[in-house]
C-alpha cells in the first residue's frame, strides 16, 4: 500500500459514470491513473462541477506518475525526475487538497522535488515538495514574501495549516 | 581558448526551449519551470551578440535538437524566449539573492550562462530556490515559436 493510499480514503462513485455528457476517458487515458473509478473527497457532494475536479485532479496525479518515471526539462536530453516519495507525497497531498483550493500548476524543480505555482491574484504562492518536506513562499516576488522551510508532512492532515491558508481559492 | 568577454546589461540573451512531446497533452498543468538549475549548476542561454536575428537563435536550436534526439529522441527545440542580461541582474528577493550572466564560450562563442548568486554567498534554501526560478520566468518575455521539422 502506498503512503498516498494510507492516507487519504477516496470513495469510488462507480454509479455516477452513465450520468456523465462526457466522454469517461480524458485524453491522457494512455496515462492511467491507479484509481479506476473516479472518486470524490469524502464530505464532498458528487455533482458534475466535482466530478470535472476529480478528472483534473486524477489527471494531475497521473502527470506525477510520468515526471517520477520519466523525468522532464526544456534544454537538453536530459529530464529531471522527481524522487518516488516526492511523487507519493505530491499524490497524498493532491487528494488532499479541498475543493475551495485551487489547483496548482506543477513542475519537477531539477533536483529531485516537485514545484507547485499558484500564480494569480498578486501573491503568487509556491511551493515545493521535497520527498517528506515542504518549503513555501507567501506572496513570492514582493516585499512581503514570507518563506517557509523544511515543513514536515503532517501524517494525520497531510496539508499543515499554515500552507493550506496560503493556497488561493478558486 | 576563447577569449571570455564581459557582457553589457543592455545586451539580449535567449534561453531556447526544448519540450518533450510525450507532454504534449498535458502542457496546460505544466508550470514552465524553464530553468532548473540542476543541483545548483548554471544554465544556458544564447548572447544575442552572437546570433543577432531569431533565425540566428533557431538555427543553433535546430542544431543543438539535432545531437539531443541522439539521447533522446522525444525531445523537440521548440523557440526560445527573451530577456537581457541586466534585467536578469536586477532580479533581487528579498532576502538580496539574484542571478549572475556570464559569458562562457568553451560551448561556442554565442553561450553565456546564468547562475545563482546568494546574498553573502550563504547556501540557498528550497524556498529561496524556488523564488529565484519564479522571477526569472517573469524576466523573459514570450516563446518565439519554431519547429525544426
Amino acid at each position: 500500500m502506498t503512503l498516498a493510499v494510507t492516507w487519504v480514503q477516496t470513495t469510488p462513485i462507480e454509479a455516477l459514470r452513465d450520468a456523465s455528457a462526457r466522454p469517461w476517458y480524458p485524453p491522457w487515458r494512455a496515462w492511467p491513473s491507479p484509481a479506476l473509478t473516479v472518486a470524490v473527497v469524502p464530505g464532498e457532494a458528487a455533482t458534475r462541477e466535482a466530478l470535472d475536479r476529480e478528472e483534473t485532479r486524477q489527471a494531475m496525479i497521473a502527470l506525477l506518475r510520468r515526471f517520477a518515471d520519466f523525468g522532464l526539462s526544456w534544454y537538453g536530453g536530459e529530464l529531471a525526475k522527481i524522487t518516488v516519495t516526492t511523487e507519493q507525497v505530491s499524490e497524498a497531498f493532491l487528494r488532499a487538497l479541498p475543493a475551495s483550493k485551487a489547483f496548482p500548476k506543477v513542475s519537477p524543480d531539477g533536483e529531485g522535488g516537485l514545484m507547485m505555482v499558484w500564480e494569480g491574484a498578486g501573491n503568487p504562492f509556491l511551493l515545493t515538495i521535497n520527498d517528506l518536506h515542504l518549503h513555501g513562499v507567501i506572496a513570492a516576488r514582493t516585499p512581503h514574501a514570507e518563506y517557509i522551510d523544511g515543513v514536515p508532512l503532517d501524517s494525520a492532515q497531510v496539508i499543515p495549516d499554515k500552507i493550506l491558508i496560503a493556497i488561493p481559492a478558486r | 581558448m576563447p577569449i571570455v568577454e564581459p557582457i553589457p546589461d543592455e545586451d539580449a540573451i535567449h534561453r531556447q526551449i526544448d519540450f518533450p512531446r510525450m507532454y504534449n497533452d498535458a502542457k496546460e498543468m505544466i508550470w514552465q519551470n524553464v530553468f532548473l538549475f540542476p543541483q545548483g549548476e548554471p544554465e544556458s542561454v544564447v548572447w544575442g551578440k552572437y546570433a543577432p536575428t531569431a533565425d540566428d537563435v533557431h538555427r543553433s536550436g535546430c542544431n543543438r535538437e539535432a545531437t539531443t534526439r541522439k539521447r533522446n529522441p522525444d525531445m523537440r527545440y521548440v523557440g526560445f524566449i527573451s530577456s537581457t542580461a541586466g534585467t536578469v541582474r536586477a532580479i533581487r528577493t528579498r532576502p538580496g539573492h539574484g542571478f549572475s550572466v556570464v559569458h562562457e564560450p568553451t560551448e561556442g562563442i554565442h553561450h553565456a550562462m546564468v547562475s545563482y548568486l546568494s546574498a553573502a554567498g550563504t547556501a540557498l534554501k528550497p524556498s529561496e530556490k524556488s523564488e529565484l526560478k519564479f522571477a526569472l520566468s517573469q524576466a523573459f518575455g514570450a516563446l518565439v515559436p519554431h519547429s525544426c521539422e
